[in-house]
């Protein structure tokens, strides 16, 4: 070993003669480094992470395969009225196609359905009891029928019937909620319109109303009509990072400049690579703010706690050129940082500075005690140097065992934090020296400032605990038992999702999106041979409890006997013969319409009534009803709604000979426009194909060879709680093996990684423990290292879930790293017992240095845990802060105890 | 499926009232074959009218503790003939009635004061909704020995356990297998499968003795298949009950 031999004399000679040449290199070579970083990427991509041959990896990369880029970015607008939200997204697609960026990068942008293709075969695509229905309701276009004729449905449908719609689940409330939407904005529509009833307005209401009751909606609207959704379908992979993040500003500047000029809207942009764009700048700030905070807060440490702060201010220095230089190791080997990776830089500012308190701490005792520059830094070597270098190396073990996983993101893990401690342990040893010498001021720094922090209570801590050795040992026993009672309470997070960035926009967009539409937006997808067995997986998909919405090409291509069915019926509706005859109004036919305008109010009260049965009191389908109409309590009225159907009632009994009139007109261009709408829909005549589904829904659906069909099944927004996530996922995948997505792959990844670093830290541990054991050629010196260790571990996770800090894919990473850190605390201790023979001078010499190693590390995590972006980095700085606290405390207090068993001179007298 | 009609159905039966029908009191019986054990429970039926004053609670999912909707009725029942449910809670529904007999369903709206008829509905169907995972065959009142055709699974001192396949072919269910204490003739649990499939269990329990009758005051139909649960706790149990007859009345039960 070092210790009294030549080494340490001949190393610090090389390091004062050459150090020039070695700060001129070590500038060069951080340099270097920082200049290479700028090429590093930066992978968030959840699959990238996963072993290659991890079955929900693997089908994703089938589908990117047969699909091309599965990327999507979705605009979500919120605004006063349909008009507004309408007028907003049309002025966005319309400024993305003229944007060069994204006119370039955009496959397709889906504002609309496509109108034609509703127009052709919408009546196909209903169900044949749906038929039998619509047959009912477009036997007459003329006004005063056709709402008469809704009524009648919603009796048979919702209120009798063998028919009977039941409303139990979140897609009823959200169809029943659909159609309340509809009727309100029908009977809105029609007061507004009798209040001034111009011509022009009875032609543009009378052609929008017989629209949407006949072809449907164009655009897609959440149930309420809160938020108008549409896609935009990039025509490159996520993975092209650049180009991602340019069409993300891009889109950023057209929805900005759509919010500006439309004051009281607001613009969403969500979809996984908003997200991962998202993700990219949160990931580049993790890299750098806490990092800047973390040496900002360990100068203010270091300016309390030594006398030459001048040096510490080199071991800084240090530092930061031992990143750089590690960053471009990285540009040079992986080129590429992930969700886990890229937070190294605090990881080894947290560690890396220990090495450098050590070395600056006895450099400066040893030149104050009088020695000349070699002999101080020969002395540093030999005393310190052998703990240092242990404790480095037995770190950089624990992270380079983590490189034998399967997990490429657990083996980026291990390379990047092992050579990086390698790279800080080697500049802390060679170019701090050479700093700190060549540039020593001529007069002696002792007695020149006195530090306010003197930390001379640890000596003192080290006699209390070594007298009272049994009580402590009694006490800390009974406190580790205690806390390892809590590990089971220890929560993981699957959810990937949950560890990214939490106030990023995308984040925002999403969850906004999911309070309105009520849906997940991450879905799972599988790609599957047939349209039928697409059809079945649909169904079974449809089925499970936590599915809000599924869409296939089953959707739109019904089995041949189905369609036969199907076309049977509209061909008994092509023979109706005239829907409308005279479209005169006269005082009768007003009052029957206040009738039917009142029976609407009646069935929408009675379906909310209805709905409690099975979605319990408060459902939306009764909110949507107290709204529109008023509170109802039983027989009583509560709170007042807008009354939309009595002052629609109003409107028409307040002069019925204007009503007439008015009614008229609209009906005139309703019925006629009902007529021709249906005419159109009773046109078919043949069996839908996949060839006759226009590009803008097949590309969506049917892989551009026609070989293979996407199923997408949309989870309900009860998935966002961890448990309901967890069943839905081993649900899905057990319904069919070849689902994906976002989810499988998040839970596939949580599963992977945990169990990965429960193996490798099992690995780093035995590892260290050889390392341990050649080091001291003692077992008892190595037993109570590992022991310490143990007890640290065991407070950490006890702690963790009495404070409410959870552990995730990232945060597990926590384990090698306490085992790196916790190592090298014990071993500075016992190494320096070994020198000094009793715990208080032991502790006199090295406990500054633990102590101030400790908090810096402390504050290098707790940086993170305080400023991080990524929830996963917040998670993993609060459990190092844990971990490292509970490792101090052991280090100070328990091994001194263990160490004076059995020994007759723990402390000196 | 194919409407099922049989002249001891009641399928609008309340909730309560007809899972009582299961249910008998018990008498000492020994050495009885499998279709003797069933005729001694059905022997032991309450009959003529009741009142029973109840609450649903409906669990999303089995091991839930807070129930997803719950209901608090009244409910009046002329035998196996006609059943009248009036809800006290939720409050938006409070008054909502719902008159029940073979030939058809009524509900009457307070909010709207309108009364609409419902047609029959499939034995699988949750009770007009507010069943939870009771569907209408589980809750068919009649006569399980005319109804099922017993065979004897095991006896092992205490309790027999029974397999009792459908006479009728439309029923929902391949069979059941009945828990049925041997010193009361009590039920304990009813087992539902169709095919192979255990889809759900009826658990009875806190048997309390009304009018002479040993009444389960807590019943709890576990759905298998959807993972989710149904209570029905009886607060108070009236048989041979003085119930007005306009409660049965189609054309006057509202008023």
């Amino acid at each position: 070993m070092m210790r009294g031999s030549w080494i340490p004399g001949t190393a610090a000679r090389i390091v004062l003669r050459q150090r020039i040449w070695i700060i001129i290199v070590g500038a060069a070579l951080a340099t270097g480094g920082v200049f290479l970083g700028t090429g590093i990427a930066m992978q968030s991509q959840a699959k990238d992470m996963m072993p290659p041959g991890t079955p929900a990896v693997r089908e994703f990369e089938r589908i990117q395969d047969a699909f091309g880029s599965t990327a999507t970015v979705v605009v979500a607008v919120e605004g006063s009225s349909d008009h507004v939200m309408i007028e907003v997204a049309e002025e966005i697609a319309d400024a993305a196609i003229h944007d060069p960026v994204v006119a370039s990068g955009s496959r397709s942008i889906n504002i609309e359905v496509d109108r034609d293709f509703a127009r052709q075969w919408g009546l196909l695509l209903q169900e044949a009891d749906d038929l039998r229905t619509l047959d009912g309701q477009y036997r007459r276009t003329d006004l005063l029928s056709f709402i008469r004729a809704m009524n009648d449905s919603f009796e048979g449908e919702y209120l009798a019937g063998d028919g009977q719609e039941k409303l139990d689940s979140d897609r009823e409330a959200d169809e029943a909620v659909g159609m309340m939407t509809t009727m309100e904005s029908f009977v809105t529509d029609l007061r507004e319109y009798l209040r001034d009833p111009l011509p022009t307005r009875a032609a543009s209401l009378g052609r929008s109303l017989a629209d949407a009751f006949s072809i449907g909606e164009g655009y897609t609207f959440d149930p309420e009509h809160r938020m108008l959704l549409f896609s935009i379908a990039p025509a490159f992979p996520i993975d092209e990072l650049d180009r991602s993040v340019e069409f993300v500003q891009a889109l950023r500047s057209i929805t900005e400049e759509a919010e500006r000029s439309h004051p009281g809207t607001t613009v969403y942009l969500a979809g996984d690579m908003v997200q991962t764009v998202d993700e990219q700048e949160a990931l580049s700030a993790d890299l750098l703010i806490p990092g800047l905070l973390a040496v900002a807060l360990i100068f203010v440490l270091f300016l309390f706690s030594f006398r030459q702060l001048r040096s510490m201010l080199f071991a800084l220095a240090t530092l930061i050129a031992g990143i750089c230089i590690e960053i471009g190791v990285i540009a040079l080997t992986l080129g590429e940082l992930n969700i886990l990776t890229s937070s190294f830089a605090v990881v080894l500012i947290g560690l890396g500075i220990d090495f450098g308190i050590h070395v600056v701490s006895n450099y400066t005792d040893y030149r104050s005690e009088g020695k000349d520059e070699l002999e101080a830094l020969a002395a540093t070597y030999g005393k310190a140097g052998v703990a240092v270098i242990i404790g480095g190396v037995t770190t950089s073990v624990a992270f380079f065992v983590l490189m034998v996983s399967s997990n490429p993101a657990i083996t980026q893990f291990g390379f990047v934090a092992g050579t990086g401690i390698l790279t800080v342990l080697i500049s802390m040893l060679v170019l701090l020296p050479a700093l700190v010498v060549t540039f020593e001021p001529k007069r002696r720094a002792d007695g020149t400032r006195r530090p306010i922090l003197s930390y001379g209570f640890l000596p003192r801590v080290g006699r209390a605990v070594v007298r009272r050795r049994w009580a402590v040992l009694g006490l800390a026993a009974a406190v580790t038992v205690a806390l390892a009672f809590q590990i089971p309470k220890l929560t993981f997070i699957y959810d990937v999702l949950k560890i990214g960035p939490q106030d990023a926009p995308a984040i925002t967009a999403q969850n906004r999106i999911v309070d309105v539409f009520g849906l997940s937006p991450y879905p799972s997808l599988a790609l599957v041979d047939s349209i039928d067995e697409a059809r079945l997986l649909s169904e079974e998909l449809s089925n499970h409890s936590l599915t809000a919405e599924v869409a296939s090409i089953a959707d739109l291509v019904a089995p041949k006997r189905e369609q036969q069915e199907r076309l049977r019926i509209i061909r008994e509706m092509r023979t109706d013969g005239p829907r409308y005859g005279s479209l005169s109004w006269d005082a009768k036919q007003v009052a029957e319409f206040a009738y039917e305008v009142q029976r609407l109010e009646w069935n929408l009260v009675e379906i909310a009534d209805l709905s409690v049965a099975g979605l319990g009191e408060g459902n939306r389908i009764q909110t949507k009803r107290d709204e529109m109409v008023r509170e109802v309590i039983g027989a009583e009225v509560g709170e007042p709604g807008d009354e939309v159907f009595q002052k629609l009632i109003v409107a028409i009994e307040a002069s019925e000979s204007r009503a007439a009139e008015a009614l008229a007109a609209l009906d005139a261009v309703f019925a006629a426009r009902m007529s021709e709408n249906i005419t159109a829909l009773v046109a078919v005549d043949r069996p839908i194909t996949v060839e006759d589904i226009p590009n803008s829904l097949r590309e969506d659906l049917v892989s551009p060879d026609g070989s293979s069909f996407l199923v997408t099944s949309y989870p309900t927004d009860a998935v966002a709680r961890e448990d309901a996530m967890v069943q839905y996922v081993e649900e899905v995948t057990s319904i069919d093996p070849r689902i994906t997505g976002t989810l499988p792959i998040s839970i596939a990844m949580s599963v992977n990684t945990l169990a990965e670093a429960q193996s490798a830290s099992l690995y780093a541990l035995a590892a260290i423990a050889v390392i341990l054991v050649l080091t001291y050629r003692s077992l008892r010196y190595a037993a109570l290292s590992l022991v310490s260790l143990a007890v640290g571990v065991v407070w950490l996770f006890g702690l963790a879930p009495l404070l409410g800090v959870s552990v995730d894919l990232v945060s597990m990473m926590v384990l090698p790293l306490i085992i790196g850190i916790g190592t090298a605390f014990s071993v500075h201790l016992i190494e320096r017992y070994r020198i000094e023979g009793d715990i208080e001078t032991a502790l006199r010499y090295s406990g500054k240095a633990i102590f101030l190693s400790a908090l810096t590390t402390m504050i290098g995590f707790g940086s993170l845990a305080f400023v991080g972006s990524m929830a996963a980095a917040v998670s993993l700085g609060m459990l190092l802060v844990l971990g490292v606290g509970a490792g101090l405390v052991v280090t100070v207090t328990v091994l001194p105890t263990l160490l004076s068993l059995g020994s007759k001179r723990a402390v000196s007298r | 499926m194919k409407e099922k009609k049989r002249n001891w159905t009641s399928p609008r039966a309340t909730i309560a009232m007809l899972v009582m029908a299961l249910l008998v009191v018990a008498t000492n019986a020994v050495g009885q074959d499998a279709q003797d054990i069933l005729q001694q429970v059905d022997s032991r039926q309450p009959t003529g009218t009741s009142r029973i004053e109840l609450t649903m609670s409906v669990y999303r999912r089995a091991e839930d503790q807070v129930a997803t909707r719950e209901f608090r009725v009244h409910s009046y029942s002329d035998g196996d003939e006609s059943t009248y449910m009036e809800f006290v809670e939720p409050k938006s529904i409070r008054g909502m009635r719902i008159l029940s007999n073979d030939e058809a369903s009524w509900v009457f709206f307070p909010s709207t004061g309108r009364a609409r008829k419902i047609a029959g509905e499939s034995q699988g169907q949750s009770v007009q909704g507010v069943g939870g995972d009771f569907s209408y065959e589980d809750l068919g009142g009649g006569k399980l020995a005319e109804d099922y055709t017993a065979r004897l699974l095991s006896d092992d001192g205490q309790r027999w356990r029974l397999e009792g396949t459908p006479v009728e072919e439309d029923s929902s269910y391949t069979r059941l297998i009945l828990t049925v204490q041997k010193d009361s003739y009590r039920l304990e649990s009813i087992e539902y499968y169709s095919g192979s499939e255990h889809t759900k269990t009826l658990t009875l329990e806190n048997y309390e003795t009304a009018d002479e009758y040993p009444t389960p005051m807590r019943m709890t139909m576990t759905n298998h298949n959807e993972g989710s649960k149904t209570v029905v706790e009886n607060h108070s149990v009236e048989y041979r009950a003085d119930v007005s007859a306009q409660y049965f009345n189609p054309r006057r039960f509202y008023r």
